[in-house]
């Protein structure tokens, strides 16, 4: 009884082709940032330095999803007070929300690689579609020889949001509302 | 483009000063009995204008914001109730303290040990500190209003030192209605307020103080500063002076203690934070 049951998973595996190759989301090298207009003068940028998730690809198929974990209060523009009032309850509020994450809903194919990405984007328990448009995506084999070959995928995507949708409204109007997301992610296979 | 009403000066000072002022000399007029819901609608205004009439996300702030309103209106029940002392007592700070759990839970919820202990009892402790003293006060109108002026200053100031103008600005707006209650009460004298002034006033400040604690990054020992204000009213033989005097005097001790609380803001933040 249990041989066939294997047989049959395996037998099912066979068919339909093989498993979407799983990736973990590389912290070093997965950076998602913004930009926002300040008081109308000129663009801020800032960056969320931790984050963490996952990646699951089938080129085959031409299938994916992608999940990432964000750490709030990771956030850096470069100016220390500055970051201390975008982690206070003005913004992020970070010590009642301390995750922002990306789950991907649907991913479309651009030849081999994902060209873009539908999925929810949740600020401070609040969820909204976001739609990111891929700019580069490369999978290869990792070439530094410590990392031994190991399968890698890179991208870089880019999305808009405006930050009143999520209930981030401090400063408004003089704050710009729109934003836009940048995500550099590195994703390591296995 | 920005509109008048997009400045914080505005939105935390004019605008709910004016508002506290018309709803003030109105109920004076007509009911006033309700004359200390002034402070309330100062509040509000500044909490219309900053945060909108949303409660999505339903954040720690508008958690604060919806408190005090229902708050208020449980007040008003408490003050046309014929209820004893201790039991008026009791259900206040019963009121005070589950909305300071309710407003706060989010972020205890992820502290543990000791460290859970302190922020849960250190909120008990000066909300419900506030409570009792300012309910202590409600029939010595210009004490009151003078330590609800003082303390939502106090409360305002530190709260921008320590990194959330949003709970600054809230507490502003409180401060403005309790300003224009202050002033009217120099026609009105002796008019008593009731809890609809003395619990709203305890309330939104000791919940204001406790969430720039969890919130943001007020240090632990201003609200340990501020909870003396209301020990203004023992100052001594103001009573046998006119009104007038003895509502600046109140004001003058109230503003030593808010002074001292956002000097010692200044010194614990060692880089305070600012428009950035």
């Amino acid at each position: 009884m249990k041989k066939t049951v294997i047989f049959a998973v395996l037998t099912t595996c066979s068919i339909s082709g093989a498993w979407a190759d799983s990736y973990k989301i590389d912290p070093a090298h997965t950076y998602p940032s913004f930009t926002i207009m300040h008081l109308g003068f000129s663009t801020m940028r800032g960056s969320f330095y931790k984050s963490e998730g996952t990646l699951e690809l089938d080129t085959a198929k031409k299938s994916a999803s992608v999940n990432i974990t964000i750490d709030a209060a990771s956030v850096s523009t470069g100016f220390g007070k500055r970051d201390d009032h975008l982690r206070s309850p003005d913004f992020l509020n970070v010590a009642e929300f301390p995750t922002i994450t990306y789950k991907s809903t649907k991913v479309s194919f651009n030849g081999d690689l994902p060209g873009k990405v539908e999925g929810d984007l949740t600020i401070m328990g609040v969820s909204k579609p976001v739609t990111l448009e891929i700019t580069h995506a490369k999978c290869a084999p990792h070439p530094m020889p410590q990392m031994k070959g190991k399968e890698v995928c890179g991208f870089n995507a880019k999305g808009a949001i405006k930050r009143s949708d999520f209930g981030v409204k401090y400063g408004l109007p003089a704050l710009g509302d729109d934003m836009e997301l940048t995500f550099e992610v590195e994703a390591i296979k296995g | 483009m920005v509109s008048l009403l997009d400045l914080p000066e505005v939105q935390s000072a004019v605008a709910p000063l004016i508002t506290g002022l018309v709803c003030g000399l109105l109920l004076y007029r007509w009911a006033p009995r309700w004359a200390g819901l002034s402070l309330v609608t100062g509040f509000m205004t500044t909490a219309l204008l900053v945060n909108g009439v949303t409660i999505e996300p339903l954040t720690g702030t508008r958690k604060i914001i919806l408190a005090v309103m229902a708050a208020t209106v449980a007040a008003a029940v408490i003050d046309a109730s014929p209820l004893r002392p201790v039991v008026r007592r009791t259900v206040l700070v019963i009121i005070a303290l589950s909305a300071f759990f309710w407003m706060a839970f989010r972020v205890l919820a992820h502290k543990e040990g000791i460290i859970f202990w302190l922020y849960s009892a250190g909120g008990v402790v000066y909300i419900a500190w506030l409570v009792l003293a300012l309910d202590a006060m409600r029939h010595n109108s210009g004490a009151l209003a003078s330590t609800a002026v003082a303390l939502g200053i106090g409360t305002s100031i530190t709260a921008i030192l320590g990194a959330s103008a949003l709970l600054g600005q809230l507490a502003a707006g409180m401060a403005a209605g309790g300003g224009a209650l202050w002033l009217l009460l120099l026609r009105y004298h002796e008019h008593p307020v009731g809890n609809v002034t003395s619990f709203a006033a305890a309330l939104s400040c000791g919940l204001l103080g406790m969430g720039g604690i969890l919130f943001a990054q007020l240090p632990w020992q201003v609200p340990g500063v501020l909870a003396l204000m209301p020990l203004i009213r023992f100052l001594p033989r103001v009573r046998e002076l006119p009104y007038w005097q003895r509502a600046s005097l109140y004001m003058l001790a109230a503003g030593v203690i808010t002074g001292s609380a956002i000097f010692a803001a200044w010194l614990i933040i060692e880089e305070p934070a600012g428009p950035y």
